[in-house]
């Protein structure tokens, strides 16, 4: 390292900005645990590609050719990830030379994959969010992703009513259902003390089940076929395109406003009601609650139901939105992942928005990532490096020990969950 | 052994705990530790027993220097203590409880209980315990469990055994059985310190007595040079530290009538025993007494947080008997609690929310699109200036504050509200002097308004100096209700369990 | 002043509530067996259910003269009698340790002896072909539904104060009993041992999870993360002993292997928890996300490409000499691979160690109250990390009894949640393994019971998903506190900071 006094007063000034930067803050400890991520994923690219592994067997007598092509085909995969998920640099150029709806489509067909894949995750993170900021875990949304959808089509298979209305009614069936599922969480926790992560997470396996059984019922099945998908949703119950005019595989639908008016609602409810800070304040300090005169047990309810009703909503998007039937596997990872995004976006309303959308990145991109890379690195990477993300956004204190960080402490929350019964 | 300590400083902060503390214990002798809350006589012990680290000063053993870094090595140097709050694990047995740290075993992991139990009935029946050691810790009363922490600083060898307020949760009964253990232990040849701030305890069963104040040593002495008025003139001090400017009050109506009250604990043991007393509007009641008898219970069922076992609380003749925190709060009753953090403030949440947090349906503080957040920060920006808060500007959460304003805060909240009657309990614990005379200052102003108010505190100072009536408390009845013009010597007689009768004769 | 929780669960209203509880319990069990009377014995007065108790008839012990059995018969009923009558009691009631456990150890040898004959007639090969009875379905419903009611009217009317009482459970049971003879009405057979055999089978992983639960939650840490350190478990002894082509000593050592990942999961729970002091939910819970994408990537990327390197590897059968041929129970607990025996093994040096020894004491304690830990000079951190490691441990090896315990190869489904319900049956067992083991059996048997109603589909008016989501509804009832006060230790997911 040259000496301070030699160095061109430009790097002094980068040194000194970078080391003002090394100031905790949560951007930072999201930038480098992406960083952390990315990096982990390289090693398990490396770790698993044949080829690489034979290469680095023989570091020593080529090493630079190890490095430059073990860097080439991580970045590589990268790369395809990035252009998968988010804009393609080939369809961008070809846009910029010839601009043709064609073309216009070929641009937006990735972002619109993340973003419908994204859409029910930020609905149910934000639901996830709520119960978060209260210290509840509600670890069932998978089951209530099922009650919202289950209820959505339920609605859509009885009634045939002009498409706002159906879809109106959708939402309404499938929020009460969600409410009513987490609600009892609620209820069992409030009065016999027992613990929501267990509760919530025991009805995910019910609830499961039960699909199981009502996608054989002579409500919900195709009479004569038995491959265990429901009923589709009539048009009319469907959450419209917007940018099908265009191409009809641009699958971005009106739940994603619906989500963003979802964000907006949270935001609103975060900040601006009654409700809302006084589950904050039972969430922060419950002895500080009492003896301002609110009702924890009432809070604990309510806190649920909300968070309930909102994974109710994510459900009713994913099966009007982007499914249209229900298949036995219908609420997938749901509750996990939502869980993670909420834990991603810090349980603010826009952080949660950002994380579902990185999550529709990894997903749609994970999957452009398989299929361009000629040795089919596979999709779970992506999972693999989300994971990590995630882990090191849960415990800052790791990356700002790890990054000589400064002031952290502000970022750590030190809260325990305080036991089980 | 001969244990001392020399020039013992400990600073938390800005406060200064212990500053240059002197003290020599010699072989068997009960060492009395005197002084009022606050005045840094379990910090001490604390540093003597490892548990913290002192910023100067050295402890000696039989006049060599040792290094307590960690209770471990206190034991090691034959130092054994029994904590106010006891370290018992109360779904251990006894044997359990006594052994854990120094299992014996035989063959290796595992615990030998014969040997251990052999052991401990041994030392039990040295010192005249009667104790079953296969009894659960938490089913056994108070006084046993106390016992058992006594055995267990003597399984270790202890030669000197710290004592830290081991009367303050004994019923009198009680009381008597752990003197003649205390007595029969200075017989066997430990030293015993004893920390107290019961004057009659002292004079029974001390050698020596050391009383401190404010974090310093002001005097030492034995039972024989002294009285029980004399060792509460030391204790208290002489000289006044805060005078509160305030005129004699007029009382109006009655706005709390309290009476026959009994409250029942967490262990559902009475702590309140039929307490009856009224309160006027603009007239202060200070309630005094040592900390732990019944305090704590009484200010919980006046403000709605513990449902009484028996009585009334009329509040304007409404009877609020078992109705929720909300309508006691809404009845008119404000609240500042007497742990600040855990009870009164969400340290998380900015200033400005902390000064609504239990007026969230106020509608000065909602518009049509929720809450009013302009407001909210309006009235916080407003208060805190009113209340000289001290902090860049009200959205700072309120964690960052000192303790001083974070008391500013919890006043200021509850005095914004429409009162009946303000109930603060210690409400100065732990602050500065200028602190203090705010808060003295804003107590006399809510009642000269007309507000009637209850302050309970352990500090002799601050209730002689704001209260208009004095009640004593012990052991959960009102000893007595006097004027503040009762002179201070009374007034920790009281304190300390006397009657009226006897005080005055 | 009472924080939330205690506002909500307090001792005295429990106590109070119990009560309250036993009476509905009663009423509960009234109501069952009024259905089963209405119900199964309702049903056709012809129809008859046959029920098999022998199991496998390559097992079943050679007949025994009838002069033997009825002296084992008394022999049995002899030292059964004197270990438990009341003057052994009281003479013993003084000493310690050893001698208590030796009468309950007669006790036990005792009855068995005594059951045993009656077991041989019942199960024994019965001229060349296994003994089968056959029950009138509607009898059987009136008798066992007038028993439910019975029990049910003793519950309500005594008001037992300890509500998970054997009443409870007996009536329960009973139950249980009528259902499956009326659900298996008709030529099939009913195999009870064959059910029971598969329910220890599938405890095995159950009991791991449930041991490793208790042993982190006793030292104050909550790992939630179990299920990952299954996943751990299965995939790196799978691979590893593929990678031997499944040599004997490979399964040892793989064994040995997903103990070690397991332990490292456990570590990592324990520096996040311990050191940065974050959520123990959130941490146990994103390590569950991130084994699940491992494993899926590594399943994804390696294990379908080099497809021998998952192999379909089991663990040895053990079959006990002599024990295994015992008539029902022998099937059920001495014929079993090689994990069930470690399941047990594991379970009786859990509680001998948390209980027994110096450690045990100590991680007991600093999950009840570390500061009264810290003043005898007992390092907290220390022990917690201890524990939450060797809780990861026994985990791991409990993942490797999805892959090895079966003998199948690895997928990365293949841990459903059983992590979790592992949490459940911890508090289910009150954080003592022998209340684990006593658990994860009854889940077991719920399990294999779900999976033999298969046989019957025809037959059952119930869905069979509703009997497979027994074991969760169970739980959640379990939890609800429906079994009764459950204290979890003081100190449990409370993270410890020195001052």
């Amino acid at each position: 390292m040259t000496d301070t006094a030699t160095r061109p007063p430009q790097i002094g000034r980068i040194v000194h900005f970078a080391l003002r930067a090394r100031q905790a803050n949560m951007f930072l400890v999201l930038l480098f645990s992406l960083f952390i991520g990315l990096v982990f994923g390289g090693f398990l690219i490396i770790l698993t590609t044949p080829a690489l592994m034979t290469s680095w067997g023989h570091f020593f007598s080529h090493p630079g050719g190890t490095i430059s092509s073990s860097f080439n085909t991580i970045w590589f995969a990268y790369e395809q990830l990035f252009q998968g998920a988010l804009v393609n640099f080939h369809s961008l150029r070809l846009l910029i030379d010839n601009p043709s709806k064609i073309n216009l489509a070929n641009v937006l067909a990735p972002l619109s994959g993340t973003l419908t894949y994204a859409t029910p995750l930020i609905v149910a993170g934000l639901g996830l969010a709520i119960g978060f900021r209260s210290s509840l875990f509600n670890i069932g949304g998978q089951g209530q992703v099922i009650v919202g959808g289950v209820l959505a089509l339920l609605v859509s298979i009885s009634f045939n009513l002009p498409p706002f209305f159906q879809v109106t009614l959708e939402i309404i069936a499938a929020v009460i259902g969600g409410a009513l599922v987490a609600g009892l969480a609620g209820v069992l926790k409030a009065y016999t003390g027992a613990h929501e992560v267990i509760v919530t997470m025991m009805s995910n396996y019910t609830m499961v089940l039960i699909l199981g059984y009502l996608l054989i019922t002579s409500v919900f099945a195709r009479p004569g076929v038995h491959d265990g998908a429901s009923k589709a949703i009539e048009v009319s119950g469907q959450l419209p395109y917007f940018l099908s005019h265009l191409n009809s595989a641009l699958l971005l639908n009106f739940g994603f406003p619906i989500a963003f008016v979802t964000v907006l609602a949270v935001q609103w409810f975060f900040n601006r009601s009654k409700t809302g800070f006084q589950l904050l304040m039972v969430g922060q300090n419950p002895d500080a609650a009492r003896v301002a005169g609110i009702f924890s047990r009432r809070s604990i309810i309510i806190c649920m139901a909300l968070s309930g009703a909102l994974l109710g909503l994510a459900g009713m998007l994913k099966i009007t939105g982007v499914d249209h039937l229900a298949t036995p596997n219908f609420g997938g990872s749901y509750g996990f992942d939502a869980i993670t995004v909420a834990l991603l976006g810090r349980n603010k309303p826009w952080g949660v928005f950002f994380g579902a959308i990185f999550f529709g990145v990894m997903y749609t991109g994970g999957a452009a990532m398989q299929a361009f890379t000629p040795t089919n690195i596979q999709f779970s990477l992506s999972q693999v490096i989300q994971a990590v993300v995630v882990f090191c956004v849960a415990t800052p204190a790791l990356v700002i020990e790890a990054f000589r960080l400064r002031d952290g402490a502000s970022l750590i929350s030190t809260n325990g969950s305080g036991g089980w019964v | 052994m001969k244990l001392e300590l020399r020039g013992i400083t400990k600073r938390f902060g800005s406060m200064t705990a212990n500053s240059n503390v002197n003290l020599v214990v010699k072989p068997g002798e009960i060492h009395c530790l005197l002084g009022e809350n606050g005045a840094g006589k379990s910090t001490l012990m604390n540093i003597l027993y490892g548990m913290l680290t002192p910023d100067e000063g050295q402890i000696l053993v039989n006049d060599e220097i040792v290094t307590i870094r960690d209770p471990k090595d206190a034991v090691a140097h034959g130092i054994g203590m029994v904590h106010q709050h006891f370290m018992l694990i109360p779904v251990f047995d006894v044997a359990d409880n006594v052994i854990l740290g120094s299992e014996p075993v035989k063959p290796w992991p595992v615990i030998d209980y014969k040997t251990a139990i052999a052991e401990l009935l041994v030392l039990a029946e040295k010192y005249g315990f009667e104790i079953d050691p296969r009894a659960t810790v938490e089913n056994l009363p108070i006084g046993t469990q106390q016992r058992v922490e006594i055995l267990k600083a003597l399984s270790h060898d202890a030669s000197v055994l710290i004592l830290d307020e081991p009367t303050a949760v004994l019923t009198p009964q009680e009381t008597d059985a752990f003197m003649v253990i205390l007595r029969s232990l200075k017989e066997s040849g430990k030293s015993i310190i004893f920390i107290t701030h019961k004057l009659r305890e002292v004079l029974e069963i001390a050698d020596v007595i050391t009383v401190m104040r404010l974090g310093e040593i002001v005097g030492v002495t034995t039972p024989s040079e002294t009285d029980e008025r004399g060792l509460a003139t030391m204790m208290v001090g002489r000289e006044v530290n805060l005078v509160v400017d305030k005129n004699p009050a007029t009382p109006g109506d009655v706005v709390l009538d309290v009476k026959d009250l009994f409250v029942e604990d967490e262990r559902g043991l009475t702590s309140v025993k039929g307490i009856s007393f009224e309160v006027r509007a603009g007239e202060i009641l200070a309630v005094a007494g040592v900390q732990g008898n019944g305090q704590t219970e009484l200010v919980e069922a006046l403000t709605g947080m513990r449902r009484p076992s028996g009585g009334e609380v009329i509040l304007n003749n409404v009877n609020l008997h078992g109705e929720s925190v909300r309508k006691f709060l809404d009845a008119g009753i404000g609240h500042v609690p007497e742990d600040r953090q855990r009870f009164g403030l969400v340290l998380s949440l900015s200033i400005s929310d902390n000064l609504v947090l239990d007026q969230l349906d106020d509608p000065k503080f909602h518009n049509r699109f929720g809450r009013n957040l302009k407001a909210i920060k309006l009235n916080g920006e407003q208060l805190r200036k009113e209340f000289d808060i001290r902090s860049q500007s009200a959205e700072e959460p309120v964690g960052a504050l000192s303790g001083g304003n974070q008391q500013k805060v919890v006043m200021a909240r509850e005095l914004s509200r429409e009162l009946k009657i303000l109930i603060c309990s210690q409400p100065t614990r732990g602050l500065d002097v200028g602190s203090i005379e705010f808060m003295h200052r804003q107590i006399v102003a809510i009642r000269d308004s007309g507000v009637a108010v209850i302050i309970v505190s352990s500090e002799l100072d601050e209730v002689v100096a704001l209260g208009d009536r004095i009640a004593v408390l012990f052991d959960g009845e009102i000893q007595d209700i006097v004027p503040p013009s009762t002179s201070r010597e009374d007034l920790g007689l009281l304190m300390a369990g006397a009657h009226s009768r006897e005080v005055s004769a | 002043m009472a924080t939330v929780s205690k506002e909500i669960v307090t001792l005295s209203n429990i106590r109070v509530v119990s009560r309250a509880r036993s009476l509905a319990y009663g009423i509960a069990l009234m109501v069952l067996g009024a259905i089963e009377i209405l119900w199964y014995g309702g049903a056709s007065s012809k129809l008859n259910t046959i029920v098999q108790l022998g199991y496998n008839t390559a097992t079943v012990m050679p007949a025994v003269g009838a002069v033997w059995r009825i002296a084992l018969l008394l022999i049995g009923g002899g030292i059964t009698y004197l270990a438990i009558k009341p003057q052994t009691l009281a003479s013993f009631a003084k000493a310690i340790t050893t001698v208590r456990g030796l009468r309950s150890v007669a006790a036990i040898v005792g009855a068995y002896l005594v059951i045993w004959p009656v077991l041989l007639w019942a199960g024994v090969n019965h001229g060349g072909q296994l003994r089968t009875f056959s029950l009138p379905v509607a009898t059987t419903g009136y008798v066992l539904g007038a028993v439910s009611i019975a029990t049910g009217v003793l519950m309500a009317w005594r008001r037992v104060d300890r509500s998970a009482s054997g009443l409870l459970y007996g009536g329960l049971i009973v139950f249980m009993l009528g259902f499956l003879i009326w659900v298996a009405r008709g030529s099939l057979p009913l195999q009870l041992t064959g059910i029971l055999a598969s329910a220890v089978a599938v405890s095995t992983f159950l009991i791991f999870g449930s041991v490793s639960g208790t042993l982190c939650e006793r030292a104050g840490v909550v790992n939630i993360a179990i299920e990952g350190q299954f996943m751990a478990g299965a995939l790196s002894s799978v691979v590893f002993v593929s990678v031997f082509h499944g040599s004997g000593m490979s399964k040892t050592l793989a064994l040995l292997l997903a103990g070690l990942f397991g332990a490292l999961f456990g570590w990592v729970l324990a520096v996040m928890a311990l050191r940065y002091q974050a959520n123990q939910v959130i941490v146990g819970v994103v390590i569950v996300a991130f084994c699940t994408a491992m494993s899926q990537f590594l399943m994804t990327q390696v294990l379908d490409v080099h497809q021998n390197l998952n192999g379909s590897f089991g663990l040895p059968v053990w079959s006990v000499p002599v024990l295994s041929k015992i008539p029902v129970l022998g099937p059920v607990l001495f014929d079993q691979n090689v994990l069930v025996f470690f399941a047990f093994a594991v379970v009786i040096i859990s509680s001998f160690v948390l209980f027994r020894t110096r450690w045990g004491l100590r991680v007991r304690s600093v999950g009840e109250k570390p500061i009264a830990s810290e003043t005898v000079g007992i390092d907290v951190i220390r022990m917690r990390y201890s524990a939450v490691i060797i809780g990861g441990f026994v985990a791991g090896i409990g993942g490797a009894g999805f892959t090895l315990g079966p003998g199948s190869s690895f997928n990365y489904g293949m841990t459903s949640g059983y992590g979790y319900i592992a949490l459940a049956i911890m508090i289910f067992g009150r954080w003592r393994p022998y209340g684990a083991l006593m658990a994860s059996l009854l889940f077991g048997f719920t399990i294999a019971l779900s999976a033999n109603l298969n046989l019957y589909l025809g037959q059952l008016v119930i869905p069979q998903q509703f009997i497979s989501a027994l074991p969760y509804v169970i739980t959640i009832l379990v939890v609800s506190g429906v079994v009764g006060r459950i204290r979890p230790p003081a100190a449990d997911g409370v993270p410890f900071q020195r001052n």
